[in-house]
C-alpha cells in the first residue's frame, strides 16, 4: 500500500520545504520542553488514534516502547478515562488533547474546566507547549491520513 | 481509582457475569479466527473507552502471540499496512456496529457485503455475537467504572462452566 503522494518527492519542492518546518517545530517541543517526554508521546498519540493516522500511531507507539514506556500504558491511552495507569497531570494533558482535536463541527472546542485542570498541573511555558504539540500533530495527522500515508512499518528512533 | 460497584460481590451479578462468560467461549470456540476475535473486541473497547476492556485484551491477545504493531494500530487500522483484508472487513463491521447510537446509520450494505466475501455463515453468527457481546460488556464495565491495567491473563478462566 503506497502513499497517493509523497509530500517530501522533491526536496527543493514548497511542500517539502514547508513539512520540513513542521518537522522543526515539532522537534523543538519534543528536545526542549519541559513538559514530560512520556507526556508528550502519550498526546502525540491520542490525536492520532482520534485522527485514525495509522502512520502517526505506528510513529508514537513505537517511540513509546522504545523510550521505556510499558505496553499495558501504551495499550491504555485510547481507554485513559477508564484505565488505572495514568497520573492526574497526564489525565489532564490527555482531556486537553481530546477537546483539542474534536473541535470540528462546532464541537464546543475545550471547556473551562478542562483547562482549569490543565493549568493546575502545568505552568504556562507547559502549557503554551501543550497547546503547540496538539495543534503540530493534528496537522500532520491530516497531511498522513489525506495522502494515505499508512502505518506498520515505522522503525523506532527515527523520529522525534 | 475504584470501581463504583463489584458486581462479582453480589450473587445475582455473578451469576449473570458467568452466563455472559460462558456465551463468550461459545464464540471463542467458533471458527471466526482467534486473532480476529481479539481484534474485533479490543476496537470495540477503545470507541466505547472501557480501559477493563482495552486491557484485558490486549494483554490475552500478547498472551497468544499478537504483536504490539498491530495491537497499537488496531485504533487507526483503516490508514495501517498490518491487517490482511478479511480482518479489515471484520473490523469495518465492528465500528459501524458499535456507532449506532443516536440515528448513526448503523451497518452499511456495503460493509456487510465485505463480511460476506470474508466469512461462511458460521464465522458471521459468530461476529455478529461478538459484536453485541463485547459492546455489552463494555458498558458493564464503563457504567460501573472498573479502571483498566491490572488484568493478568487467564484471570476468568475459573467462570467457566
Amino acid at each position: 500500500m503506497t502513499a497517493r503522494l509523497n509530500l517530501f518527492g522533491s526536496p527543493t519542492a514548497i511542500a517539502a520545504k514547508a513539512a520540513g518546518h513542521f518537522g522543526l517545530a515539532s522537534k523543538t517541543i519534543l528536545a526542549e520542553s519541559t513538559l514530560p517526554a512520556a507526556t508528550q508521546k502519550l498526546v502525540l498519540l491520542r490525536a492520532s488514534q482520534i485522527n485514525g493516522d495509522g502512520y502517526a500511531t505506528d510513529v508514537w507507539s513505537k517511540n513509546a516502547a522504545h523510550a521505556g514506556e510499558t505496553a499495558t500504558r501504551v495499550n491504555l491511552v485510547a481507554a485513559w478515562r477508564e484505565s488505572a495507569v495514568f497520573t492526574d497531570a497526564e489525565r489532564a494533558a490527555l482531556e486537553l488533547t481530546e477537546q483539542g482535536t474534536r473541535i470540528a463541527d462546532a464541537a464546543g472546542g475545550v471547556t473551562d474546566e478542562t483547562w482549569a485542570n490543565a493549568a493546575a498541573h502545568y505552568d504556562e511555558d507547559q502549557l503554551s507547549d501543550l497547546v503547540m504539540l496538539i495543534a503540530l500533530i493534528n496537522a500532520t495527522n491530516r497531511m498522513s491520513v489525506v495522502v494515505r500515508q499508512r502505518g506498520g512499518d515505522y522503525q523506532p528512533g527515527h523520529l522525534g | 481509582m475504584e470501581s463504583r460497584f463489584d458486581l462479582m460481590a453480589n450473587p445475582l451479578g455473578a451469576k449473570i457475569a458467568k452466563r455472559i462468560y460462558n456465551v463468550a467461549l461459545a464464540i471463542v470456540q467458533s471458527p471466526l479466527p482467534e486473532a480476529t476475535q481479539n481484534l474485533v473486541m479490543l476496537r470495540a473497547s477503545q470507541i466505547n473507552g472501557c480501559g477493563f476492556c482495552v486491557d484485558y485484551h490486549t494483554k490475552d491477545a500478547t498472551a497468544v502471540g499478537e504483536t504490539a504493531v498491530r495491537l497499537n494500530l488496531v485504533a487507526a487500522w483503516r490508514e495501517s499496512t498490518v491487517f490482511t483484508e478479511a480482518e479489515r472487513a471484520a473490523l469495518a463491521l465492528t465500528e459501524e456496529g458499535t456507532r449506532i447510537a443516536d440515528a448513526h446509520p448503523g451497518v452499511s450494505d456495503e460493509t456487510w457485503a465485505r463480511v460476506r466475501e470474508h466469512y461462511d455463515d458460521d464465522q458471521i453468527a459468530a461476529l455478529v455475537s461478538l459484536i453485541a457481546m463485547i459492546n455489552a460488556n463494555n458498558r458493564l464495565n464503563v457504567i460501573v467504572r472498573n479502571p483498566g491495567g491490572s488484568y493478568e491473563p487467564g484471570k476468568f478462566a475459573d467462570l467457566a462452566n
